[in-house]
């Protein structure tokens, strides 16, 4: 087996001599020419674990290999790596090629060498005609830019990218995600990005490792963990609008599994349920805004009724209760149900997700 | 009221005057002196406009019976030499030492602060007997280099806190970025740190340079002569048993303005820099 | 696990070096302050506790004299009227010196650029309250020779022949008075800036919302604004303390402790005998005591100005 890019075996970091956990037990491996996005909450410990990877954190457990090498002690300088800052953090009293040439002129490389290499990068991001200018001359997307320059300017083995985005305003955004993703294709360089966003996760990333509570919860591609969530916390982190969440109790009877909830019983296929996961027999369904099917009557469906309507132009949100609970139902756009009657729906079997009430975790394959 | 609102064009508030009235009265106390000060260094003793008070700015001043106190310009540059003196030393010696107190960890480092406070604390006066013996027996009596080391080693704890602060709010990014770009600790310092910190070194650089050019007990302690720097010229216009004039009173005055003008220069070129808060205080 | 024994050997050393690396840098970078306070401020400690032991005199033969530099100190008869004159000087000068900033502030930070929206106006007030501080121990002292001195300069006494009246002797008759309202103002100017700040961060849209409800500005001045200032004074009340009982320039400059020792507090005392009597035993003895003052003043400005919380840890592990 070869060594992955990158691997994080048992990776923690503890402040005042083990007493607060920003990480605790990080298992990672992350291939040659992966993207992948650290995502959770703020604060959960993805940007500590990003520190960890370019250096500026020790982890106090565990160990980092970049390619099979021991980096912990490794200084950032020698670990091949570049990095993009939330804030740009570029050096304001240097010039926009002064800023890119940084990286090189600490590498005591030639001059001539250095224009070249400054001149080849800002071409790829297509910011040549700024060389000559200040930071603060520049826009917050074109800042970006050279910081994505200044990154890649050393041909880093692994691009590092702090909430690279989340200065710029929504359009920018969409923008330069997409040249970040075609960059990194084109470069082919290993990348890890830090973000709060999963919508911007999704989009941009081969692998997402979410992260909440300093412990990382699934590490997946996209679709995976949209479609199978390991438990509560990535279920309902991931998807917009988010999963509904239905409390229930569950009976196995005759290969059948029977779902009692407030609004109906549900029957849910026994292959899909493994029961050795199963601690109690209180469970939550989760199923996702999409998958419902309008149905007739009652039965082996869930009654909810109507509270509004949200026309969203391409489809309908019903925001809708069964009793305390709350839930969205997206229809067609040509679905036209009259708020004041019930509506039946039935969850399409192959996307519902069933978790332990107890542990949160998943107990459907 | 819609008269007063059409007599000011802008929407502020009317009556600002009673304040600036209460104000005016008030500021007399600084006002009046001033200004009695500028219109003595003007006036000769029958109380006439003259420019004879400040005659010693172009040749020696006679204060006794051959004594006599040398042209101005030699205390004027003496003060220059040892403000920039100390500011060049602060400056650097200030900067050096409160980077590492801000953004590196290293054992004793919350010690190292509380002795911050404690030496800035710390009497003055209460070390003029030790200075004494010690610039003595270093051979450093009447040299004005032994003067400016004191004063920077008891001018140094503030400083240092001072710009300590300034150094705390400087963004951690721009020092990973260069961290991550390869630069030393040493290096991000000096190329990233020090440059966005110029706002706060200005700070020290003014206020230790105003600190210097005022000085006047340490060197009228340490250093003999009458004409070392402005503070003691003007110092020896004064008989030190009696307290009486040895000048007429105009050029005293004289005297005082032109050591007050380059002060006044810096002000208006610094305003920015002295308007900033000075954390801590100075000690008289 | 996929290592090599001597690999691991070779991290461990790294590691140390790099620890040693991350000990070194700091210290090498405040290697030129700490020399300089180890000479000019630790071994002057030193020396004023050893020869606060000694007759140490101009002569520079110091002898061992016990404890007779203290019994001194304490058989003084004109001790009492020291401290008691000092106290006075400090107490005055803290009162006076804060309050009196505190109204000139809330006057042009507050009721000029926040109420009236006179900017200029409150500025120009404040830069020509800012004068006394910077102007030179020296010449600042000598104005109010100017001011207060016979009637061939004297202000106050040429006034008061215009009126016909007997010139006043101010520096024999109020001389703890005249040196107490130049050192005043001098303290009050001192902080101008610092309180200046603190009253302009009040928010403004506070203000403006509670003046919508009608609260008048002397009512929003005591609720929203003077808050602020809270901490501010507590730094300078600590720093007038300290700065007046540690303040001798002023005094030699404006009265010379006179007339009598009317105006000498502790701190001029030691200068007078440090300087003047060269009674450098004595002197050492005396700063001892100033010295026990201030480091007592130092630690509980440590406790207020919460000190340890201020040194954050650095966001870094290099």
């Amino acid at each position: 087996m070869s060594e992955p890019m990158i691997r994080l075996e048992n990776v923690g970091k503890s402040y005042d001599g083990g007493k607060t956990f920003a990480v605790r037990n990080i298992n990672l491996e992350i291939e040659k020419g992966d993207f992948v996005a650290l995502l959770g909450p703020s604060g959960c410990g993805k940007s500590t674990t990003l520190m960890m990877l370019c250096g500026l954190y020790r982890p106090t457990e565990g160990s980092i290999y970049f390619n099979g090498r021991y980096v912990n002690n490794v200084m950032p300088k020698d670990r091949k790596i570049g990095m993009v800052f939330q804030s740009y953090a570029l050096y304001p009293n240097m010039s926009i090629f002064e800023n890119i040439a940084f990286p090189l002129r600490q590498m005591h490389m030639k001059k001539a060498e250095i224009i070249e290499k400054v001149q080849h990068v800002a071409e790829i991001v297509k910011i040549t005609e700024y060389l000559k200018r200040m930071p603060a001359q520049l826009s917050g997307g074109q800042q970006q830019r050279v910081a994505m320059c200044r990154a890649l300017v050393k041909d880093p083995d692994i691009l590092l990218l702090d909430e690279p985005m989340s200065n710029l305003d929504a359009r920018l955004k969409l923008e330069i995600r997409d040249e970040i993703k075609k960059l990194q294709e084109r470069i082919g360089v290993t990348s890890i990005i830090v973000t709060h966003d999963q919508e911007e996760a999704m989009a941009i990333s081969s692998h997402i490792a979410v992260i909440d509570q300093g412990v990382l919860q699934q590490y997946a591609p996209p679709d995976e963990l949209y479609r199978h969530p390991k438990n509560l916390f990535v279920a309902s982190f991931i998807g917009n609008p988010p999963m509904n969440f239905i409390d229930g109790t569950l009976s196995c009877s005759g290969g059948v599994y029977e779902c009692v909830t407030e609004g109906g019983v549900l029957k849910i296929p026994g292959e899909k349920v493994d029961s050795s996961l199963l601690t109690g027999n209180h469970v939550v369904l989760g199923i996702r805004p999409h998958n419902f099917d309008l149905v007739g009557g009652p039965e082996d469906a869930l009654t909810l009724h109507t509270d509004y309507i949200e026309h969203l132009g391409k489809e309908n949100l019903y925001r809708c209760y069964m009793g305390d609970a709350k839930l969205r139902v997206i229809t067609p756009i040509s679905v036209d149900h009259p708020v004041s009657e019930a509506l039946y729906v039935c969850p399409d079997y192959d996307f519902v997700s069933v978790f332990d009430k107890e542990t949160g975790n998943i107990i459907t394959k | 009221m819609k008269k007063v609102a059409l007599m000011h064009a802008d929407d502020r508030p009317y009556g600002a005057w009673k304040y600036v009235l209460l104000l005016l009265l008030i500021s007399s106390v600084v006002l009046i002196p001033y200004g009695w000060l500028v219109l003595q260094s003007f006036t000769n003793p029958e109380g006439f406009f003259t420019l004879e008070n400040w005659t010693f700015m172009t040749q020696e001043t006679m204060i006794r019976h051959g004594v006599s106190l040398p042209v101005a310009t030699k205390p004027m540059l003496n003060s220059l030499k040892f403000a920039t003196l100390m500011a060049l030393c602060v400056v650097p010696v200030t900067v050096c030492a409160a980077y590492p107190l801000s953004r590196t960890d290293f054992i004793g480092r919350k010690l190292l602060a509380r002795l911050l406070i404690i030496m800035d604390a710390f009497p003055q006066v209460a070390l003029l007997t030790s200075f004494i013996i010690l610039l003595s027996k270093m051979h450093l009596t009447n040299k004005l280099i032994g003067v400016i080391f004191l004063k920077v080693a008891m001018y140094l704890p503030g400083s240092i806190w001072l710009m300590k602060g300034f150094f705390d709010h400087i963004n951690w990014d721009i020092e990973w970025a260069a961290i991550v770009d390869g630069a030393s600790r040493f290096k991000t310092f000096l190329r990233v740190i020090v440059p966005a910190a110029k706002p706060g070194i200005a700070v020290i650089l003014v206020n230790s340079f105003l600190s210097g050019w005022g000085e006047y007990i340490l060197i009228s302690i340490f250093m003999r002569g009458n004409a070392t720097t402005m503070s003691n010229f003007i110092s020896s216009m004064l008989d030190a048993e009696d307290g009486k004039y040895l000048v007429p009173a105009g050029i005293l005055a004289a005297a005082c303005i032109a050591y007050i003008v380059p002060v006044i220069i810096i002000f208006i070129f610094a305003q920015k820099t002295l308007l900033e808060v000075r954390q801590g205080g100075s000690k008289q | 696990m996929k290592h090599s024994s001597k690999g691991i050997d070779k991290s461990v050393m790294s590691d140390r070096r790099a620890l040693l690396r991350k000990q070194a840098f700091p210290y090498a970078m405040m290697a030129p302050f700490l020399i300089l306070t180890f000479i000019f401020v630790v071994i002057p400690i030193g020396m004023m506790i050893y020869y606060s032991f000694t007759d140490m005199d101009f002569m520079m033969k110091p002898k061992f004299v016990g404890l007779a530099n203290y019994k001194r100190i304490f058989a003084y008869p004109a001790i009492g009227k020291i401290l008691q004159q000092t106290l006075i000087y400090v107490g005055v000068n803290v009162v006076f010196s804060v309050l009196g900033s505190i109204f000139i502030v809330i006057i042009t930070t507050y009721y000029l650029d926040i109420v009236y929206q006179r900017k200029n106006l409150g500025l120009l007030f404040r830069i020509i309250w800012l004068i006394p501080d910077l102007t030179p121990t020296i010449v600042f002292m000598f104005i109010w020779r100017f001011v207060f001195g016979p009637s061939e300069y004297g202000l106050i006494n040429k006034f008061l022949i215009f009126l016909h009246l007997e010139p006043i002797d101010f520096f024999t008759r109020n001389s703890m008075a005249l040196l107490l309202l130049s050192t005043c103002l001098r303290s009050a100017s001192g902080s101008i800036i610092l309180f200046s700040s603190a009253v302009s961060q009040a928010p403004e849209h506070v203000i403006q919302a509670a003046k919508v409800d009608g609260a008048s500005p002397l009512k929003i001045c005591f609720k929203i604004v003077l808050p602020y200032l809270k901490w501010p004074i507590t730094q300078k009340t600590l720093w007038t303390i300290l700065g007046s009982f540690c303040a001798y320039e002023s005094i030699k400059l404006l009265t010379e402790g006179g007339p009598m020792g009317s105006t000498t507090t502790y701190a001029y005392y030691i200068y007078e005998n440090a300087f003047k009597y060269q009674n450098y035993g004595y002197g050492s003895a005396l700063s001892v005591f100033l010295v026990a003052m201030s480091i007592t003043l130092g630690l509980i400005m440590l406790r207020v100005f919460q000190v340890d919380k201020q040194m954050r840890k650095p966001r870094m592990d290099i």
